[in-house]
């Protein structure tokens, strides 16, 4: 607070003083002086001149990017007739985070060399150089400062200065000494950027390097307080930027920026540096997107290596998590089963309270561990190299079916045609142990039937989870499984909170025979995708599937011999069913219709080679965004005849089967799944990625600007 | 039909909202959309909204009148941009997010008065001590400008000119924002619509 104060009443004094900013003094904050590696020097040498700052404790300068506020340091040399300068040496800069914003600099003491070189035919003897440095310097508060320095050299033989020598030197250890055979090259990976870079110097795997990170020359490449997840496999590294002003639509240029790892040197860490010029790259090495945020941290051993805000932090993930857990509830599969189960505990009185109470922690329980068993089930299957993109699971057409059957047999249950054990309605009369295990499983139940809404709906939320270390990616599925569990768990705790409803009854009765047809209508939903996936053959296993189901219930609803064998009966047909339609081969999916072609990166290349935008849906039957984008914008009168207006081509991939083609493709860009829009302009270049969530605007600006120029 | 599927559409949005929004770092503005949209308190007690702006052109100005790169600007030029705007019927906003404490944060009769001192001619200043308005459209810098059309499309984001520090002899500064407001008010298109802001860092909390 004091240096606060000392700070801004220095700044006062300075702007009082020295009016804008411009009068030459020596800041109060930097002691600064211009200093040579030559006392004297020699015709037709290179030479060096050095700012060199001592800069007060915890503030800083600035380096030539100085990130997202500040000015890089200049220094101004008056060069007599003849003599030329080269690029100023930058030593490579710490990270300074300030609230969202992250800044590159030096703190303590630095020194800048600029490389002179003195005219062949130079005249001996004492020669003065005048230079003028600006630089701003920044703790809190920032006050730009700036001075005029005089220098004199001897021009004859060539002679060290040992003081300013050993300042240069340092300097010259802490710059990127050219690209240490480093191959650069930046790519678009979906909203991302992916920086490859490869070469012998990085050919230690993580035992020995760590903290790659990119720090581009210019402002605006790249999103400064973004994390740079990255990824290092022998020699090979794949660093993902989130792209800046100048690369958001697109990568124009090769960029220039400083390349930093550390390498392990006995039990220390020492850091490294090299220059790098990104070249666009038409695709990324084979590499696939860094899981695991290990870089973030550009450390130097020294002081002040600060670590950039990360993108979204843990806990902010964990809180959507939550959130999205909560939504869950209202989802058409599950408020019907969390509905009934609320509901009689509206009935508990007196000493079942504290039942009530148990169970609604046990129903917790249940949903949580199901929800740490599929993350872990999905952990698993990544590790095998399974598939990546989520939304996977609804592919399998038995997986389709049996969700379906499902949905059927609970909306059966609620109608009222048959009673499980544990009676929803169950006052008493069960034993309690029973009780509790039909607790742990409608939380079993309740994750299971909400998987068909939450693979389309959370699919980006979980791709998340899934990018995460093991342990945090399973604390979020738990955080999910929290939000899911939360509002019964509450009400179990504090039922007066369902005083509004009206006194237990038969309304009850019919309310819960009502929840049976949104399940009836999410059943309706699941065979109309398991129609796409498999045509009429699964049309028709699935309702046999059914009809095998209701009978095997309705038979053993009673106890008698003759029943039992006929409900046996049913329930293999209805095994016998879902095994078909597992068996079932995969239908030719009609991804082109009506406007539409079939999609295949050939395609994709002839179309372009007319000279026509392309316009490219990535869809699929289960994804409930992909239908509301079909049926809305993309079916939208204007943008139909924009499309034609500008003869856009277009093209429909139908991830609705499995694709490993398609998977590559959303792979490549660092799609999690679909809704996956891509637009090629018709003048070539990249593809721009359009919002997973389309409307009429984006589609119109999207095709304007795919065929403007 | 037409409203039942915008209907849907919103729920659609909320939920993809709330589970969709993972990937971004940070919110960033985009040219050519939609404005983030601010509810704000102003100096003079009012609460506005974007949509309170409607067919204005609105220039937003992040500003510490503390900050060297501010003061500089105030000598002169931001008070000629400043009229010049005005008298184009441009909506000319001062948005002050340094948090309390913090070097640049006043209450709302100080802001009103260092306007008065300095003939700043402003439409409103928006009191933001919490960051919720810079936070929403990445503001970094001050001085970092931000154009809005009165369709409420960002036109332009970044620095006020090109010359964090001109120097006699320097060729003139390009006016970036003024270009760009000048081009929105004649119905034209920005040339250039982003660029690196320079100045102090935004004194957020926290």
């Amino acid at each position: 607070m004091l240096r606060t104060f000392l700070a801004g009443w220095l700044a006062a004094v300075f702007l009082s003083a020295g009016g804008a900013l411009g009068q030459s003094a020596s800041g109060p904050m930097v002691d600064a002086s211009l200093v040579s590696d030559r006392s004297s020097v020699a015709p037709g040498e290179t030479f060096h001149l050095a700012l060199h700052q001592d800069i007060t404790p915890h503030w800083h300068t600035y380096w030539r990017n100085p990130g997202d506020s500040g000015e890089a340091t200049r220094l101004y040399l008056d060069l007599p007739e003849g003599w030329s300068e080269g690029e100023m040496v930058w030593p490579a800069p710490s990270i300074y985070s300030l609230g969202p914003l992250t800044n590159y600099g030096y703190e303590n003491a630095v020194t800048l060399p600029v490389p002179v070189t003195v005219p062949a035919d130079a005249s001996p003897g004492p020669l003065t150089i005048t230079a003028e440095g600006t630089w701003l310097v920044c703790e809190d508060i920032c006050i730009p400062e700036d001075a005029t320095f005089e220098i004199t050299l001897q021009v004859g033989e060539s002679v060290a200065d040992a003081q300013g020598a050993t300042l240069i030197e340092a300097a010259y250890a802490a710059a990127p000494d050219g690209a240490r055979g480093i191959v650069a090259g930046l790519a678009r990976a979906g909203d991302r950027l992916a920086l490859t870079v490869s070469g012998e110097a990085l050919s230690g795997g993580a035992e020995t390097i760590r903290n790659l990170f990119f720090f581009p020359y210019e402002g605006g490449v790249i999103t400064h307080n973004a994390a740079q997840p990255y990824r290092l496999e022998a020699g090979e590294g794949r660093i993902d930027l989130t792209p800046g002003f100048l690369t958001r639509n697109g990568i124009n240029a090769s960029h220039r920026g400083l390349l930093s790892w550390e390498e392990r040197q006995g039990n220390g860490w020492v850091r490294r540096v090299a220059e790098i010029t990104a070249g666009a790259n038409d695709s990324v090495n084979g590499l696939p997107a860094p899981v695991a945020v290990q870089g973030g941290r550009a450390a130097d051993g020294g002081a002040g290596g600060g670590v950039p805000a990360p993108a979204i932090s843990f806990w902010q993930a964990a809180l959507f998590a939550l959130l999205g857990g909560l939504i869950l509830n209202l989802m058409p599969c599950v408020f019907p089963i969390l509905s009934m189960k609320a509901l009689t505990i509206v009935q508990k009185r007196g000493a079942e309270r504290a039942h009530a109470r148990e169970l609604g922690l046990i129903f917790g329980a249940g949903v949580i561990v199901t929800f740490l068993a599929l993350g872990g089930l999905v952990l698993a299957l990544r590790g095998l190299g399974g598939m990546e993109v989520w939304g996977f699971q609804l592919q399998e057409p038995w997986v389709v079916a049996g969700l379906a059957a499902l949905m059927f047999l609970i909306g059966l249950n609620f109608l009222g045609f048959f009673e499980i054990g544990t009676s929803l309605q169950g006052v008493g009369g069960h034993v309690q142990g029973n009780d509790r295990a039909g607790a742990f499983l409608t939380g079993v139940l309740a994750v299971f039937v909400a998987a068909p809404c939450l693979a389309p709906v959370m699919a980006s939320a979980l791709a998340f989870a899934l990018a995460q270390p093991p342990l945090a990616s399973l604390t979020i599925f738990a955080f999910l499984g929290v939000g899911l569990a939360l509002p019964f768990v509450i009400v179990s705790f504090e039922p007066r909170l369902l005083a509004f409803l009206p006194r237990p009854g038969v309304w009850m009765e019919r309310f819960k025979q009502f929840l049976a047809f949104p399940m009836f209508a999410t059943a309706i939903w699941l065979v109309w995708v398991l129609s796409v996936q498999t045509g009429a053959q699964g049309v028709l296993w699935i309702l046999v599937l059914f009809l095998a189901i209701s009978f095997a219930v309705w038979a053993l609803r009673s106890t008698g011999m003759l029943s039992r064998a006929a409900g046996i009966a049913g329930v293999l047909l209805a095994a016998g069913a879902l095994w078909t339609t597992a068996n079932l081969e995969p239908a030719a999916i009609a991804a082109g219709d009506g406007e539409y072609e079939a999609w295949s990166p050939a395609r994709v290349e002839e179309l372009r080679n007319e000279g026509r935008a392309v316009f490219v849906d990535f869809t699929a039957a289960w994804c409930v965004t992909c239908q509301v984008n079909k049926l809305g914008a993309l079916a939208d009168s204007r943008v139909r005849s924009a499309f034609a207006d500008n003869n856009v081509a277009l093209l429909r991939a139908d991830f609705t089967n499995r694709d490993p083609v398609i998977a590559q493709v959303l792979a490549d860009h660092g799609a999690p799944g679909v809704p996956f829009y891509l637009m090629y302009p018709a003048s070539g270049g990249e593809p721009e990625i359009l919002p997973p969530l389309l409307t009429e605007t984006i589609m119109i600006r999207a095709i304007e600007a795919a065929v403007r120029d | 039909m037409a409203l039942s599927r915008r209907t849907f559409t919103l729920a659609a949005s909320l939920l993809a909202a709330t589970t969709l929004g993972f990937g971004a770092a940070h919110a960033n503005p985009v040219i050519g959309e939609r404005a983030p949209d601010f509810t704000a308190t102003t100096a003079t007690g009012e609460t506005v909204t974007l949509a309170d702006f409607a067919g204005q052109t609105v220039m937003l100005e992040w500003t510490n009148h503390d900050c060297p790169f501010v003061v500089r600007h105030y000598q002169g030029n931001m008070q000629g941009l400043q009229n010049e705007a005005a008298e184009n019927g441009v909506v000319w906003i001062q948005v002050i997010s340094s948090a309390p404490g913090e070097q640049g944060y006043v209450s709302a009769e100080r802001a009103l008065e260092l306007n008065v001192e300095r003939g700043a001619n402003v439409a409103h200043v928006f009191m933001d001590p919490e960051g919720v308005i810079g936070r929403a459209y990445d503001a970094r810098t001050t001085p970092h400008m931000y154009v809005i059309d009165g369709e409420g499309t960002l036109r332009y984001n970044g620095g006020i000119d090109d010359q964090p520090r001109p120097r006699a002899g320097d060729p003139a500064p390009i006016p970036y924002a003024q270009n760009a407001l000048n081009a929105v008010v004649a119905g034209g298109e920005v040339e250039t619509t982003e660029t690196q802001p320079y100045g102090c860092n935004v004194k957020y909390a926290g």
